[in-house]
């Protein structure tokens, strides 16, 4: 066998080289694929579904919001389908010229659209709440560079009507204020799910790979306001701020026997349809629920019914007036300086609004009558918080609910003579309104509420049922007798404006001081008017309470509340058709 | 003793063919890849129809919206129209009067 010669051994040991190259090659393939598909496999695998599947929120419809006219269900806020228009301006080729063509449909200046396309880079936001017939106008330009988005839009076709009691949705879609804000979550309902496999347009192809959860629309809500109640109410509210020239006010109608909201309405109000335009605002807030405010002289009945349920006083329990009071060291008078001197009774007490005559209540209820003890103190606050749940929240379906604030029993016994008539003390409307009730209606206190029923998306309906919260906050006799007082107010008294001859109303009138915001004391000729009062006193079908903020004409609570109270109740008299008391 | 067998044997001209159709690799191949091919066309086929309905639903969706929102419009317009606003703004309540006197009969 001859020897192989040179030039093959040559050849061969390419060859091998070559094998060896093509190995290593194939196994750095191999090696690299394995890094790509194995390791990397779950970015890439990432990277191919963005290309080729999307997810979906589709957003529920918000439940819709109604209120009662009678018994016929009113709707107050509703969805709309509109269009958001938008512009591209880089792909605008003749600005002017587009702005032109849309000013022409749209009734806009177009000089907005020019502006609003020369600041934007690739979106400019041209208009909102664009509806289908506009729309197809605009699309028939066939505009290079605009566009539509749908988008749902919240709609309140009774305008201004219940706007605090109400709240709105925001561009965002998130409730804001009154129900809109408190229901948030139920009249949101839950948004739906699309996961799917979409064509080069993003458009979503039927696969049975698609995952589909279908959005379940929010909760229907009906409340209790009765519209003409609202309607009647906002306007005697309207009337009764701009003659006394005063900064605002308030007015909530209840039914005693229920808690059930009939209406609560504040000026100045606003739109939610508009609710973009608004400067200041406070005026979101409804005022009723929200805000704190010292309550005056309305706040002796709950010092009254006190003394009444306690056994400590009647209607006919006499004190000796002297006009002024020293405790610690402090001079506590009656207002205008009224001093009416020995036997003046409990009932004139409230008919004359006598400071004196409440301080003597509390005494009453210590274990010392003659001086305010911590005993009568303790008494006291029992009564307020326990009882009538004075500093607590009622719970009301609204956002944004203040609690108010009750001094403790360690605060001076200034403060605590204070607190019997009103000062010193905070409450809310809404808190006071419910008090109210339950002397109206022999001594329930009932829990407010707004919502009548909700109808979840399966149309099943839920009704409310009023609650009872405390059963006897005071006793039937006390609560009685204490009616027939605040009639006495209204017949004879500072709520005498309020006298509807055949009728028997009960009313007490207050006019608190203002805290000074910015030090101690008070505002020195700035007040709170109010007026809280129930008929017909024999069987309430209403209770209605007058807030009128900072009047600027001169008078006590009878010249501001008092007028708006009294053309509420007789129009309500009508309404209910209550027949005269006999 | 003469069997069948050996009648037969003794017909040696007698000839009987048996037809055998044998497939090599390649034919096995091209039956494989063919047999591929159909299937594969039935199932562009379905998934295609599949997605032409996909895209039939959408578009009967949208009209679904579209009528949708014309419902809402309409809605909303009777909403407005009898809202407690336009009452009041009517020629009919502007003629009404208050009552002053009621009489109730018990």
């Amino acid at each position: 066998m001859s020897p192989p010669s040179l030039a093959a051994n040559a050849s061969n040991q390419r060859l091998d080289w070559l094998y060896i190259a093509i190995v290593l090659l194939g196994i750095l393939t191999v090696g690299r694929l394995f890094y790509i598909q194995i390791i990397q496999h779950g970015d890439f695998a990432r990277l191919a579904a963005n290309e080729h599947q999307r997810k979906y929120e589709v957003p529920a419809d918000r439940g819709q919001i109604y209120l009662l006219d009678g018994d016929t269900k009113v709707p107050l806020a509703l969805n709309q389908q509109l269009k958001l228009l938008y512009a591209d301006p880089s792909i605008v080729t003749n600005k002017r010229r587009t702005a032109e063509q849309l000013a022409k449909i749209t009734g806009q200046p177009a000089e907005k659209y020019v502006n609003a396309m020369e600041k934007g880079k690739e979106y400019a936001l041209l208009e909102t709440k664009i509806n289908a017939k506009t729309a197809d106008k605009i699309k028939a330009l066939r505009l290079r560079g605009i566009g539509f988005k749908d988008q749902t839009f919240r709609t309140y076709p009774e305008g201004s009507l219940a706007s605090q009691v109400l709240g709105f949705v925001n561009a965002d879609g998130k409730g804001q204020y009154g129900v809109e804000g408190f229901l948030n979550k139920e009249l949101g309902g839950q948004p739906g799910h699309l996961n799917a496999k979409t064509d080069t347009n993003g458009v979503p192809i039927a696969s049975s790979d698609n995952l589909d959860r279908a959005p379940v629309r929010g909760t229907n809500v009906v409340l209790t306001i009765d519209r003409s109640v609202q309607a009647q109410a906002e306007k005697f509210l309207a009337e009764g701020v701009i003659n006394v020239k005063a900064e605002s006010g308030s007015v909530i109608v209840m039914d005693p026997n229920t808690g059930a909201v009939k209406a609560m309405a504040n000026y100045p109000t606003f739109d939610p349809n508009d609710y973009s335009k608004v400067t200041d605002y406070r005026v979101f807030s409804n005022a009723i629920v929200s805000d704190n405010f010292e309550p005056g002289s309305v706040f002796k009945l709950f010092t009254v019914a006190a003394g009444l349920d306690s056994h400590k006083i009647t209607p006919n329990s006499t004190y000796n007036d002297t006009g002024c009071e020293k405790i610690d060291n402090y001079n506590v008078c009656n207002a205008e300086n009224h001093k009416l001197g020995p036997n003046t009774t409990m009932t004139v007490v409230l008919r004359d609004s006598l400071n004196t005559g409440v301080m003597y209540i509390l005494k009453l209820m210590g274990s010392d009558p003659a001086t305010i003890t911590k005993a009568s103190k303790q008494a006291l606050h029992r009564y307020i918080t326990q009882r009538f749940r004075f500093g607590q929240r009622t719970g009301i379906e609204q956002a944004g609910e203040a609690a108010g604030f009750v001094n403790p029993t360690t605060t001076s016994n200034v403060t605590y003579a204070n607190m019997s008539f009103g000062q010193g003390i905070s409450v809310t409307t809404l808190q006071t309104a419910t008090a109210i009730s339950a002397i109206a209606n022999g001594g329930k206190l009932y829990k407010p509420y707004l919502v009548e029923k909700y109808i979840t998306a399966d149309g099943s309906e839920v009704a409310a049922r009023p609650k009872v919260v405390n059963p006897h906050v005071i006793s039937t006799q006390a609560a009685k007798d204490l009616g027939i007082m605040m009639e006495v107010v209204v017949h004879r008294g500072s709520g005498y404006r309020a006298y509807t001859p055949g009728y028997k109303i009960a009313g007490k009138t207050g006019t608190a001081q203002i805290a000074n915001p910015n030090g101690p004391g008070y505002l020195p000729d700035k007040n709170i008017g109010t007026f809280a009062g129930f008929a017909p006193v024999e069987d309430p079908k209403f209770v209605v309470m007058v807030r009128i903020n900072k009047p600027n004409t001169p008078g006590f609570a009878e010249v501001t509340t008092v007028p708006v109270f009294a053309n509420l109740t007789r129009w309500l008299l009508q309404y209910y058709a209550v027949p005269p008391s006999g | 003793m003469i069997t069948a067998t050996m009648a037969m044997r003794r017909n040696q001209n007698l000839y009987r063919q048996k037809a055998e159709l044998k497939l090599g690799p390649v034919s096995s191949g091209f039956v494989l890849i063919a047999i591929t091919a159909v299937l594969a066309l039935l199932y562009l086929n379905a998934v295609t129809k599949t997605a032409v309905f996909g895209y039939e639903l959408s578009q009967m969706q949208q009209a679904r919206n579209e009528a949708v929102a014309a419902n809402q419009e309409l809605e909303i317009e009777a909403a407005r129209l009898t809202s407690i606003q336009q009452i009041q703004k009517s020629q009919a309540v502007a003629k009404l009067v208050p009552t002053t006197q009621v009489t109730y009969v018990k």
